[in-house]
């Protein structure tokens, strides 16, 4: 981690050694104002231009937040009462050594890997093609079959393989605006009132959306008045004459 | 199996390595030629040795013929990177992962298939962010979920992995004790912490 001097009362000197004391209890760690110590380590970050390297910050996060605990414990003696199963300090330890060794196996073996990805960089692959070529037929399916109905089978799919795709489901919509209002205008001409699931619920969505558009435009000319007694259910649409009259 | 029959096989096995843009295992090989048999895997093998001493690692040719990912495959010589890089893109390396990245690549390579909470427990860290840089790198990938721990989702490495470190299959991995500390790296680390009287 980046070499961080420290100017507290209790303490001058660099960071690393702070904690080093503070392990063998030659500081106590009560005396350690923390919140200077961030301050302290933000200001360097900061200072020196490398806020946002994630990895120090995290190793430093984790350091404080481990001081942080241990001083929380020591403020409030009996806070924390002895559970059962509750590792002893020197179990502790040991746990976290072992934890330790365990993580500097992974760490050497992520650099023996680094070296490996290095030794095999800068090969390049053969790209035969795109994509893989279409296998029409088991070969064990065609080899000497003398089933013509077989052949004739897989003649057809290979014809199929070369047919232009079907786009027929791609027809486009043709739907525009003016339309749906002329429609609209068209029904309550004849009805007075409609209900929009009835008239339109039969629709591709995007029609249904357009017919929505259309409603407000109506609306805000004035022309009709809309329900929808519940949030989401069905919309009342009817011309003013009729909630006039009514 | 006279010689004939084995420059035919020679040039078929090389045609389909030739024709293939992925490692291609012996097996796939064997029923795309109708030797899928005990017979016919020695015979391919023994093709594969030969064209692999013509075409060693690292050798003279232009090209090499490597086990990578459990199968074969041609990649060009590394030596040849920088002419063959003037033309074509190179496939990324793994320079351009993190510490953290490999760090959990590692972890996952070894321990496969794990979970999440499990890497962040070696690691000490939450292994949230590598972990998801390495799925879209395609290096690691779900393989499952934990039948314990709330059913976390467990993942594994590819043979993208494989492929960009050398590795003909996960099993040749070099083994993880190899990395471990010696004695006397264990005292340093306990001197470090002040720990050594009382670990003693």
């Amino acid at each position: 981690m980046r070499s961080l001097e420290l100017d507290l009362d209790v303490y001058q000197g660099p960071f690393d050694l702070l904690l080093s004391l503070v392990l063998k209890e030659e500081i106590d760690l009560l005396e350690v104002p923390l919140f200077e110590v961030i301050t302290a380590y933000l200001e360097e970050m900061e200072g020196a231009g490398v806020i946002g390297y994630w990895d120090e910050m995290t190793e430093f996060l984790l350091l404080m937040s481990l001081l942080v605990e241990v001083k929380s414990r020591l403020l409030l003696p009996g806070a924390y009462p002895e559970l059962e199963g509750e590792l002893t300090p020197e179990e502790a330890r040991d746990q976290l050594l072992a934890r330790l060794f365990e993580y500097s196996k992974f760490k050497a073996a992520a650099g023996r890997l680094c070296e490996l990805a290095e030794a095999n960089a800068g090969c390049a692959f053969r790209a035969a093609t795109e994509q893989p070529r279409r296998r029409l037929a088991a070969i064990e399916d065609i080899a000497g079959t003398e089933d013509a109905m077989v052949l004739r089978d897989y003649l057809m799919r290979l014809v199929d393989s070369k047919r232009p795709p079907d786009t027929s489901h791609l027809s486009q919509i043709k739907v525009e605006l003016q339309r749906q209002i002329r429609i609209i205008r068209g029904v309550l001409a004849k009805r007075r009132k409609f209900s929009f699931n009835r008239t339109f619920g039969g629709d591709p969505p995007l029609v249904q959306a357009l017919s929505v558009f259309a409603l407000l435009d109506l609306l805000s000319r004035g022309e009709i008045l809309v329900s929808q007694p519940e949030p989401f259910g069905d919309i009342l649409v009817r011309t003013r004459d009729v909630q006039k009259t009514a | 199996m006279d010689d004939s029959t084995d420059s035919h096989l020679k040039r078929d096995v090389e045609a389909l390595l030739f024709a293939s843009g992925q490692p291609l295992p012996v097996e796939t090989m064997a029923q795309a030629l109708g030797l899928d048999d005990e017979a016919g895997f020695r015979a391919i093998e023994a093709v594969l040795g030969g064209l692999g001493a013509e075409f060693p690692p690292g050798g003279p040719r232009g090209f090499e013929l490597v086990r990578l990912a459990g199968g074969w495959v041609l990649r060009s010589n590394p030596q040849c990177r920088t002419a063959v890089a003037a033309l074509f893109e190179l496939p990324e390396d793994a320079g351009r992962l993190s510490p953290a990245a490999m760090e959990c690549l590692t972890v996952i390579a070894y321990l496969q298939p794990v979970s999440r909470p499990q890497i962040a427990e070696i690691r000490g860290v939450n292994s949230d962010s590598p972990v998801r840089t390495l799925l879209e790198r395609e290096l690691v990938t779900e393989v499952g979920r934990s039948q314990s721990a709330g059913g976390a989702l467990l993942y594994g490495t590819t043979p993208r992995f494989e492929a960009m470190f050398g590795l003909g299959s996960i099993e040749e991995l070099p083994p993880l004790e190899d990395f471990a500390l010696g004695e006397e790296q264990k005292d340093e680390l306990r001197r470090r912490l002040g720990l050594l009287s009382v670990a003693e």
